[in-house]
């Protein structure tokens, strides 16, 4: 098969997973043909296990540019594409040819940019503390997120509550010794006056 | 000089069960070589060494609070636990909470290292 697209599809990186003979395809594509990668979601399967994989292999980096050929693709457009993608039912080539078909044919290029390179390996919203984004809205918020800006995510900022106020704080037993004195000699006092 | 402010006259932080026991045992030879020294000496009534002698006392006394007040924040209790000596048979829990009994793991008066 001639396949000269780099095709990103479906927010695989979030938790929906790849099989393993897909995974298997998805390689040998990219050697024999030299396409950058290929991604085309799948539903079913087993974990993020391969999507890690691929990160490990500098596959994912780009995966989250949706780049094709050098080209932007509007996050909007992943969405669609993988909606129609993952109701084929065939082979790996048919998902591919419906997948290039539909770029090919349909305003998904929204502009030219040169392809993203964020400069570090792992991008921030990996390990984000939101963990595994699991619907497609959230894809879609944090792809738009990452395609639009070319910029490094700024750090969250951690909001600081006062401390709690302690016992120790308070320090309220600095008037018991004096209070105690206090006690005894009034004590004395009153004994000596009672004679 | 901030030794003493820190450890003996200050109700701040807590104190281990040694150390309370050697602020007390300390105070009580202190006090008693004063009380020996002044029956020994046959000091006057309402004399100079008389006003001295209960000027010690008190400071003694107020030590020795400091030092309560510390090893009950140890125990992760009030200094107004303190009050308790007042009981006349409460008074001897008083003293197996300073005297006797462990530091609590976690105590809200204890200060960071």
């Amino acid at each position: 098969m001639n396949c000269d697209v780099a095709v990103s599809i479906g927010d695989s990186i979030f938790g929906v997973p790849f099989s393993e003979d897909f995974v298997k395809e998805v390689k040998k594509l990219n050697e024999e043909h030299s396409v950058p990668y290929l991604f085309v979601q799948r539903r079913n399967g087993n974990l993020m296990y391969y999507a890690w994989s691929f990160y490990d292999n500098k596959l994912l980096r780009n995966h989250i540019c949706a780049c094709f050929n050098g080209v932007m693709i509007n996050p909007d457009a992943i969405i669609g594409l993988s909606d129609a993608i993952y109701s084929i039912e065939g082979n790996i080539n048919s998902t591919l040819q419906q997948a290039e078909e539909l770029l090919r044919s349909s305003d998904l290029v929204c502009e030219e940019l040169p392809p993203i390179d964020y400069g570090y390996s792992k991008p921030d919203f990996f390990c984000d503390s939101l963990g595994i984004v699991k619907n497609i809205s959230s894809y879609v918020k944090y792809n738009s997120r990452i395609a639009i800006p070319l910029k490094k995510p700024k750090p969250r900022l951690v909001k600081e509550f006062p401390r709690k106020e302690t016992k120790k704080d308070k320090n309220s037993d600095r008037f018991v010794p004096l209070i105690y004195i206090g006690i005894i000699m009034l004590f004395f006092l009153v004994c000596a006056l009672l004679g | 000089m901030s030794l003493f402010s820190t450890k003996l006259f200050s109700t701040k932080g807590c104190i281990k069960r040694r150390e309370w026991w050697t602020i007390v045992l300390c105070l009580l030879m202190c006090c008693g070589s004063i009380n020996i020294i002044y029956d020994i000496s046959g000091i006057d009534k309402y004399s100079i060494m008389q006003l001295l002698f209960i000027i010690t006392c008190i400071i003694a006394l107020y030590i020795y609070i400091c030092a309560c007040v510390k090893r009950l924040h140890d125990r992760d209790k009030g200094g107004y636990w303190m009050f308790l000596s007042f009981v006349p048979i409460l008074r001897w829990w008083l003293l197996i909470e300073c005297g006797f009994l462990r530091s609590v793991e976690e105590s809200v008066y204890r200060e960071e290292e």
